[in-house]
């Protein structure tokens, strides 16, 4: 105690700002609570909560947010508390040169870590996660489950074939073959011939290639290298380019390698651009899935490497056991199905989508829940149950890996700490007012604010209904706003406006002072942009839309701010204003 | 001007006397007068001392008297006394109502004391305020000449120090809030501490250096008031009715206080302080200003004859028997206000004359004063 006494005792002989601030203590505390916060988010981070909870949003799940709230509040009630006792401009003290901003800042720092504690949080809890693998394992088990996944069938409603791993060359790409004539000649009809002599594209017709075609699984494909191409962006039309249509002596044996995947969880692998970027690997749209590992896969079916697969199957348990996955697959019993076809032997699966309890001990109990969930299922489902069913916990697996792989790329989107900073930004602004305001004054001019904004809204509904389609209610809110800091200058320097109307305005400028530059970008940028339409086909800008680069997000914190500051440089004039 | 060194006579005569409260105040001011930090610390020790150990007055005169023969052997040089405020016809008008101040003119220099008095409603606080550039006036001009030239209008307010009638509330305790205003006024470091313990010991506040605003009395706030504003070394000092709320006692010793500290030899100030206790501040006041509905007033402007001497008296006896003792050809006119009697003389009669004769005749007297040369002749 005594200690702080002395420290205390030097700061307001020596640096009264940081005494008034009380700046180290309320930054110490708040560190102080990021570091419990991180302990705290290490400490309830398990494997249940990696299966069931995205970690990048658990701190929002958590019971976790609410202790925080209840801290921040009386954390910062008590720092208010011997915040006001002092007040050095009141007193018409000397101040040091920027003693606002140094005071700003002394307040918006501390606070910024003390809201934030989401951060740490959010950092323990991937502390944690990182405990349970290396970089390596990570890399390893990701393919284990990529070269395991397309043996395994998880989903009764994604009996899907979109995912096949096709025999080389790689990646293929397959179109069923139907005679229709007519079809070929309509114009939405979306697949083209490049002629790689011309480079025009020509209507493919799938019938002039009928000797190319396959007969599989009841159907007659054509394997073709296809891309999709955008002809009218604009219109949103596109084409499948079709390159070249492969015929039967080019594909190693189709037929009896042809594996169907029903996943839709495969993960990537680490790549150049895209460490560990995870996206669902669905409609067979992952290149890299058909470029890595298709190969492989191909390698062992061709090959009869029998063993491989089981043992990739196999590992595939051990993950999922050890990361308490729910999973209750016999490697043997896939192997028949693929070597055999045994399509008898091979009992439908299940997957936790369907229910929450995935033990089925108790076949009955289990008919009962899930009947009472899906009675539209019931038959199916009732078979499920009564039989030994294949299954993993595909949700859970999911989250565990989307969990893990977030440790490995940036965590936090650049814009997570923005709503952060304007928290900390307006409880800044707010304890600001009250160190130089007149209490009396800053009433007075909420009423006024409020009519303001009410005739500003007004501005808004008339033009809104005389269809007008300019930016009057921005220019409305502009002048209001510009009026008030102008006038409020002039007063200020004119010396002949009554100090109780001044004490009013300089008010209505401080509430106004964080948005006013916003303002004016705004309406700038709105004046300015050409077009901001986004093309829904390509995903990209059309017209070139020219948003100015002053639209940033953070820019318009550092508006807030500067706003802020400018206001400052009014203060000591106001003060020093006679009545 | 008095020299540091008959201060220090003066405060060796308080301790030969046996004014010991006085004379340690009055040795206090001695010791701000060096701006010498061990001498400050000298002084705290002692008052420590003095305050924990209680001692005999012998033994603090003795060891007092060892303290002063250190402080004789000090060289402290006084600075000049020039002007600090020249105001010049300045006028204020209300626009409701018919009041108006002024035209007033002062001015005021280092090391002077300036009263203002009147009646409630006559621009006292009004001109104070306009002096601590609070207040806008309509006409007329004030300079201030201190000591650091193209002052902003925040820059000057600092430098003039006006303490209101009603001080409003400070939070924690005293002595941080002293530090914390020495601090602001590029007090830091030991010479924070230093100061601020010698403005409570001058100031009287040792024993309630920890205590919050709660916990005083209004003389101990005003006190602290006036310890706050001297660690800002002010140049120029404006109160306004320092001496409301106070007992008779701390208002006598605030405004000794007062008069002492614009008579500081390092850092001489001027005063300009407003009260209703006419005769306190006309005691300490070097000038006294008198406002009769917001212009300033003169003794000679009143409409009397010259050659009279007047006397305000309470006695224990009836108006008659008043009459019979002063005698028809010494009195003038006997006014009664209900509770004080107006005696209007004959300047030849002369004050002491009527007093005799009131002896003489056996009146009980309760109170008695020559208020000729007083501005309480004003307020008749």
């Amino acid at each position: 105690m005594n200690i702080y006494k002395r420290f205390t005792t030097y700061l307001i002989e020596n640096h009264p700002l940081t005494w008034h601030s009380k700046v180290i203590q309320l930054i110490s505390v708040s560190i102080l609570f990021s570091i419990i916060s991180f302990i705290i988010g290490y400490n309830i981070t398990d494997l249940n909560v990696l299966k069931n909870k995205n970690l990048l949003s658990y701190y929002f799940d958590s019971s976790f947010i609410f202790f925080h709230i209840i801290f921040c509040v009386i954390i910062i009630s008590i720092w208010a508390i011997y915040f006001f006792k002092n007040n050095a401009f009141k007193n018409y003290y000397p101040l040091q040169k920027g003693y606002f901003t140094k005071l700003f800042f002394h307040i918006f720092i501390p606070i910024l870590i003390l809201i934030s504690a989401y951060f740490p949080f959010t950092d323990g809890c991937y502390s944690k996660a990182s405990t349970y693998f290396t970089e390596e394992e990570l890399k390893s088990e990701i393919n284990t489950i990529n070269l395991a996944n397309v043996f395994l069938i998880q989903d009764v409603d994604r009996y899907k074939l979109a995912n096949r791993i096709y025999p080389k060359p790689y990646p293929i790409d397959e179109i069923n073959f139907q005679k229709n004539e007519n079809r070929w000649e309509k114009s939405s009809y979306s697949y083209v011939l490049k002629n790689n002599k011309t480079h025009n594209y020509t209507t493919f017709n799938p019938e002039l290639y009928e000797e190319k075609s396959i007969q599989l699984n009841g159907d007659k494909k054509l394997f073709v290298s296809k891309k999709y191409k955008y002809i009218d962006e604009k219109k949103c039309l596109g084409k499948n380019i079709i390159y070249k249509v492969y015929s039967k002596n080019e594909l190693d044996n189709p037929t009896a390698n042809a594996i169907q995947n029903f996943s839709s969880i495969s993960i990537t692998k680490k790549s150049e651009k895209n460490f560990f970027r995870f996206y669902d690997y669905n409609e067979g749209n992952s290149n890299e899935y058909k470029s890595n590992y298709a190969p492989i896969i191909h390698n062992w079916v061709t090959n009869k490497k029998y063993n491989q697969i089981q043992n990739s199957i196999e590992g595939f348990k051990a993950i999922c056991k050890k990361y308490e996955v729910g999973c209750n697959l016999n490697s043997k019993h896939i192997l028949r199905f693929l070597i055999y076809k045994e399509f008898k032997n091979f009992r439908k699966p299940i997957t936790k989508t369907y229910e929450d309890n995935y033990s089925f001990y108790n076949p009955q109990d289990e008919i009962n829940l899930i009947e009472s969930m899906l009675s539209h299922k019931k038959e199916t489902i009732r078979l499920m149950a009564s039989q030994h069913v294949y299954f993993y916990d595909k949700n859970e697996l999911e989250s565990v890996f989307f969990n893990l792989k977030n440790i490995h790329i940036n965590l936090f989107s650049d814009y997570y700490l923005l709503p952060f900073l304007f928290i900390a930004l307006f409880l800044t602004w707010l304890f600001i007012c009250f160190e130089f305001t007149v209490i009396k004054s800053f009433l007075i001019s909420i009423p006024i604010i409020g009519v303001l904004i009410i005739l500003n809204s007004l501005t808004l509904i008339y033009f809104h209904h005389f269809g007008s389609e300019a930016n009057y209610f921005l220019i409305a809110v502009n002048s209001t706003t510009l009026l008030i800091i102008g006038y409020t200058l002039i007063a200020l320097y004119s010396k002949k406006v009554s100090k109780k109307i001044i004490n009013v305005l300089i008010n209505l400028t401080y509430l106004f002072s964080p948005i006013f530059i916003m303002l004016l970008v705004l309406l700038y940028n709105a004046e300015t942009r050409k077009s901001e339409q986004i093309n829904r086909c390509t995903g990209r800008l059309e017209n070139v839309y020219t948003e100015s680069v002053l639209m940033h997000p953070y820019l318009f914190f550092l508006y807030a701010i500067i706003g802020i500051l400018l206001f400052f440089t009014l203060l000591k004039k106001w003060k020093a204003y006679e009545e | 001007m008095i020299t540091y060194k008959e201060k220090l006579q003066i405060v060796t005569e308080h301790f030969q006397n046996g004014d010991y409260n006085l004379g340690y105040r009055k040795l206090i001011d001695c010791v701000l007068d060096t701006k010498n930090l061990s001498i400050y610390q000298e002084a705290i020790d002692l008052t420590d001392w003095k305050e924990t150990h209680v001692p005999s007055k012998d033994i603090l005169h003795q060891k007092v008297s060892l303290f002063i023969s250190k402080l004789e052997k000090i060289e402290v040089e006084s600075d000049k006394h020039p002007t600090l405020l020249e105001a010049t016809n300045i006028v204020k008008k209300y626009g409701r109502g018919n009041f108006q101040l002024g035209e007033v003119s002062l001015k005021v220099k280092q090391g002077d004391v300036w009263g203002l008095v009147g009646e409630n409603g006559n621009g006292k606080t009004t001109l104070l305020r306009i002096l601590a550039k609070d207040l806008k006036y309509d006409s007329g001009e004030i300079k201030y000449s201190l000591d650091e030239s193209d002052l902003s209008e925040y820059e000057l307010r600092t430098k003039l120090t006006y303490i209101p009638q009603r001080t409003p509330k400070w939070y924690g305790s005293l002595k941080s809030n002293l530090k914390f205003a020495a601090s602001h006024y590029g007090i830091n470091g030991e010479e924070n501490e230093l100061m601020v313990n010698m403005m409570i010991i001058r100031f009287g506040l040792w024993s309630y250096r920890n205590h919050n605003w709660d916990e005083l009395s209004s003389g101990y706030k005003m006190r602290f008031e006036l310890a706050r504003t001297f660690l800002r070394a002010p140049q120029i000092l404006l109160l306004d009715e320092p001496l409301a709320n106070l007992d008779v006692v701390a208002q006598q010793v605030i405004l000794e206080d007062l008069k002492n500290l614009s008579l500081s030899i390092s850092n001489p100030i001027g005063i300009i302080l407003s009260s209703q206790q006419l005769f306190e501040v006309e005691k300490v006041s070097d000038k006294v200003m008198f406002l009769k509905n917001g212009k300033p007033t003169k003794l000679s402007d009143t409409n009397t004859e010259e050659g009279l001497c007047f006397m305000e008296l309470d006695v224990n006896c009836t108006r008659d028997e008043l009459n019979n003792a002063i005698g028809h050809k010494k009195k003038k006119k006997i006014d009664y206000n209900g509770g004080l009697y107006l005696i209007t003389i004959d300047e030849e009669n002369g004050f002491n004359n009527l007093l005799t004769a009131l002896i003489k005749n056996q009146i009980d007297i309760k109170y008695v004063r020559n208020i000729s040369q007083s501005t309480k002749r004003l307020f008749i």
